[in-house]
């Protein structure tokens, strides 16, 4: 097991080295949710547009929304899923398909379509480790919701001391949804190690590394993480605040911009929690080349 | 077979009945009591078997014909027995929808059965006694009784019964029962219908989805519960004595119809005892606004103080303030609106947790609110949910406490007045601050949300057991009367609406109005024909929609083709592509209801005009000349028609904006999917 610390410049190069996966996972970001938008236009986008610019009340258009996305809402709801389970599988294999071509590749030229067929191939292993991490994020949360009806039935404490305890209770839901990403984050690359098959252990030995260098995980997940979130709020806020920023030739590059900077960070940090340096122009890989098995 | 009826000893119950009528004699009457209205007064004495979740009780009733036709039989309410089986007609009606879970399970059946019934003189009746069923005819349904009288009794002649009854609580499925310790004790005692002459006795059957009618009277009520236990009752507390191991506590109530009351022991709740201060709970905003909607001076909106008593589960005892405060508000905006509330109390019992389906229900001088412990904690703190049940059961207090409709026959009457009402207070809560927690502002938008999700004509007007689900009957009486409501208000004004309907108050202040009395004081008071809302609207089903329909421009310029000129046919010298424009704009009328609806017209240049289209042909066209074009159109562009089922078409623009309202919908969808990425 590898002691190496995750580096934030390591990700950086690697991120920018594999440029085509950044292309590749900003694509299949932007796609995933065109079914929806779809459905939802071809539903209600003709009424919507006869809808004045200002003057309507927020229950007025919620109630013009409902009487024409209500008819076709399963076909929505099912858009929707699927391409979050879309983005979620692509995940998986992307995430696979780096680890296996950086582990068993040395410095071999980047090839998005080998990249792509590794991580096809072993998509499986790591769809485990993904739904691991599910789990233990629903486990947790369960934990949290335990927590706050055990507060919430000691009622007759001060309120200060309620609202100190939810305070703390959101803390530990968003801790725990950081450890089990950490955890599934090293314990991804620790499922590329030769001789390795049991996901779940994987994702034990992430998370124990993750305890055991708690700072920098966090600092880097957060040096990623923030930037990314960012980058997906930004054109929320920016349509929200200055309406010039929602037409569509505007939104639509304020979006391409925000997914393009998603993606990369994205790419980013799961590059920055590799054990291996095999990519970097930083000299040979710490362990050379694999073999596959 | 029914419950069977037999005759018992009761000389312990007669004992006590005594000491009821020594009580009642003594101490004034509260308030003066219009002698008119006053049809029937009863004296009961029961005791509570808290073990059993049994009541023993004598019940002396004195009754008096005040109308014009004589009678000689007397019809009874036997409510608890709609619990005795599954078979009674309520359960069938449970058991038909989704709310057929809702059993009182093996041991929870309740029940109810007179075991004696005499005149006062002492002429046995119990063999006159017979079950009736004038609903649907079910030989399983026990829940109305008739009584033979071996003579008549004329207008303005009255009968004394003497009663004595068992009953069993069931366990709390609906309103009334028990649920552990906690016994809410509602529709208990042998209670008569009402005798409407020529109509005979109204007494129907208790249904899934009805609630109750009965006259107004005064209740003189003993009740004996184990020592100490906390007791919310209809009515005044006169005292309460240990007798042995048990307290027996005494009540009066004046100009009342039913009589309900809650006991639990202290360990389980607990009770608030405060008060309506109009000084210091009115607020100042609310008596300038009501005073200058209602054409009056303040000084004549001044309400007295009165007494509040909660009893809350002491798991929800964090609760109590916010209920409290809810109570307090309602009262102000109802007294301020609708007029003072007019007795000096009102009891508010929270039920605990396991006993929820007794809550959210209405009594003379008492309700049952409802609330979770977790109420007091965010997110469910940021509901509204307190304050919409507190206010909503408040205004009962107003329409069925004292304008005292047929809650079988016209449920809509008391409980679409009532939400309206509650939506209207929850409306001045919210916008001006007065319970800074909630964060949902949402009132009549829920009404209209669950409305839409009907697709056929909801008739509104009709016996609640004969709309064809429970749910649609709560819909149709609640949601949609609210909606016609604020209808009129938003076509009459709101002013105009609130004054009709503190003119309905004040003439039918305890008394039994319907719903053509409603249509008659509307009309009166606005000057309006109400045709399309007591017609359309609540006995036809009917919803209203517009719509506008096309609009098109086109150059007026000079004609092409042939000119008619000197008495033959010229070729014209222009092509049409210049001079001002020709707008036709087509509305319709895509329901049957018929009704004046607003039109605004919003030129290129800014130029806003508002015209009335009357609505009654199916379609209009109306053509303009502009040296502009229009910009946009919307028909009801002030929201006016709450009820309106369709409301995407109501609006039309030259250029379709080519970001809608759900420009955002796109980014937030991606930073949702961001979910996806940690779970990978
Ligand atoms: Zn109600």
């Amino acid at each position: 097991m590898t002691k190496a610390r995750p580096s934030w410049s390591f990700g950086l190069r690697t991120a920018a080295e594999l440029w085509r996966v950044v292309a590749a996972v900003f694509v299949v970001s932007e796609l995933v949710f065109v079914p929806a938008q779809i459905v939802l236009q071809a539903a209600a986008g003709e009424a919507l547009g006869h809808l004045p610019d200002d003057g309507l009340p927020v229950g007025e258009i919620a109630l013009i929304l409902v009487e024409q996305v209500g008819p076709v809402w399963p076909a929505l709801l099912t858009a929707a899923l699927s391409g979050w389970c879309a983005l979620w599988l692509w995940t998986v294999l992307w995430h696979a398909g780096v680890v296996r071509w950086l582990v068993f590749s040395g410095r071999r030229d980047v090839r998005l379509a080998e990249i792509l067929s590794r991580g096809l191939l072993h998509w499986w292993r790591w769809a485990r480790l993904a739904l691991t991490s599910v789990a233990a994020i629903g486990l947790g949360h369960a934990g949290v919701w335990v927590g706050y009806r055990i507060v919430t039935d000691r009622a007759a404490t001060s309120e200060l001391l309620i609202g100190v305890w939810l305070v703390t209770l959101a803390g530990l839901a968003l801790l725990v949804v950081l450890l089990a990403w950490l955890a599934g984050l090293r314990g991804a690359w620790l499922l590329g190690e030769p001789g390795r098959r049991s996901a779940v252990l994987a994702w034990v030995d992430g998370l124990a590394g993750t305890l055991r260098q708690p700072v920098s995980s966090v600092l880097t997940l957060v040096l990623w993480a923030v930037p990314a979130v960012a980058a997906a709020a930004l054109p929320l806020i920016a349509g929200w605040r200055l309406e010039a920023l929602r037409g569509p030739l505007a939104g639509a590059a304020l979006g391409g911009l925000a997914g393009l900077i998603q993606a990369f960070c994205w790419v980013g940090l799961f590059a920055s929690f590799a054990p291996v340096r095999g990519v970097g122009r930083d000299g040979p890989s710490a362990q050379g080349p694999g073999r596959e098995p | 077979m029914g419950p069977p009826v037999g005759v018992v000893g009761y000389t312990r119950a007669v004992r006590a009945l005594v000491a009821v009528l020594l009580v009642s004699l003594a101490g004034p009457a509260w308030p003066a009591a219009g002698e008119g209205r006053r049809v029937v007064d009863y004296e009961i004495d029961v005791a509570l078997d808290p073990v059993r979740h049994e009541l023993r009780g004598a019940q002396r009733v004195r009754w008096r014909n005040t109308t014009g036709v004589a009678t000689s039989e007397i019809w009874l309410h036997l409510y608890l027995n709609a619990f005795a089986s599954s078979r009674s007609t309520m359960m069938t009606e449970l058991a038909r929808e989704s709310f057929g879970r809702r059993r009182p399970g093996d041991d929870g059946w309740g029940w109810t059965r007179i075991t004696r019934i005499a005149l006062a003189g002492g002429v046995d009746l119990i063999r006159g006694m017979s079950f009736e069923r004038p609903d649907d005819g079910n030989p399983d349904d026990f829940t109305v009784a008739r009584v033979a009288l071996p003579y008549e009794i004329r207008p303005g002649e009255s009968v004394e019964l003497e009663l004595e009854f068992e009953a069993r609580l069931p366990r709390v499925v609906l309103r009334t029962g028990y649920a552990g310790d906690f016994h809410m004790v509602a529709q208990w005692f042998p209670k008569l219908g009402v005798f409407e002459g020529e109509r005979g006795w109204n007494c129907h059957q208790y249904h899934a989805a009805s609630e109750f009618y009965a006259d107004f009277g005064s209740y003189n009520v003993a009740l004996t519960v184990p020592r100490g236990w906390v007791v919310g009752a209809t009515g005044e507390p006169v005292s309460r004595q240990p007798v042995g191991s048990e307290d027996r506590l005494v009540l009066r109530a004046r100009e009342v119809h039913d009589f309900a009351w809650a006991t639990a022991p202290p360990s389980l709740m607990s009770v608030v005892e405060t008060d309506f201060e109009p000084g210091r709970d009115i607020p100042r905003i609310w008596l300038d606004r009501a005073a200058a909607a209602l054409g009056r001076g303040a000084g004549e909106l001044e309400l007295p103080p009165m007494s509040i008593r909660l009893l809350v589960p002491r798991s929800q005892e964090a609760l109590a303030p916010r209920m409290i405060r809810a109570v307090r508000l309602g009262l102000a905006w109802f007294g301020l609106h609708l007029g003072p509330y007019p007795y000096p109390q009102l009891t508010v019992v929270s039920p605990p947790p396991e006993a929820r389906a007794a809550g959210g229900m209405e009594y003379p001088t008492m309700f049952t609110t409802g609330a979770s412990r977790l109420d007091a904690f965010p997110p469910r703190s940021w509901r509204r949910d307190i304050e919409s049940v507190t206010v909503h059961e408040l205004g009962h207090q107003y329409f069925q406490g004292v304008l005292a409709s047929n809650e079988v026959e016209q449920a809509w009457l008391d409980e679409g007045l009532v939400s309206w009402a509650e939506n209207r207070c929850l409306d001045d809560i919210i916008a001006d601050r007065l319970a800074p927690e909630i964060r949902n502002p949402l009132t009549w938008e829920t009404d209209q949300l669950l409305l839409s999700r009907v697709e056929q004509p909801l008739v509104v007007d009709r016996p609640v057991w004969e709309h064809r689900l429970i749910a649609e009957s709560y819909l149709a009486s609640y949601d949609k009367t609210a909606l016609a409501i604020r209808t009129l208000e938003g076509v009459l004004g709101e002013d105009r609406l609130l004054r009709a309907m503190r003119a309905y108050v004040d003439d039918f202040r305890f008394r039994h109005p319907t719903g053509d009395d409603l249509r008659a004081v509307l009309e009166r008071e606005t000057g309006h024909q109400l045709t399309w809302l007591f017609d359309g609207v609540l006995r036809n089903g009917l919803t209203p929609d517009w719509a506008v329909l096309a609009v098109r421009h086109r150059r007026v310029g000079e004609p092409e083709g042939m000119v008619w000129r000197d008495g033959r046919w010229h070729e014209a010298d222009e092509r049409g592509e210049t001079g001002p424009w020709r707008v036709d704009i087509e509305l319709g009328r895509r329901s049957e209801l018929v009704g004046p609806v607003e039109v605004e017209l919003r030129w290129e240049s800014g130029r806003v005009e508002r015209r009335t289209w009357d609505g009654r042909a199916r379609w209009v066209r109306w053509t303009e000349e502009s040296s502009e074009r229009l910009a946009q159109v919307a028909v009801d562009p002030d929201f006016a028609w709450a009820l309106e089922s369709r409301r995407s078409d109501n609006h039309w623009r030259d250029e379709p904006a080519k970001t809608g309202p759900l420009w955002w919908l796109g980014d937030a969808l991606r930073l949702i999917g961001l979910v996806a990425v940690p779970g990978s």
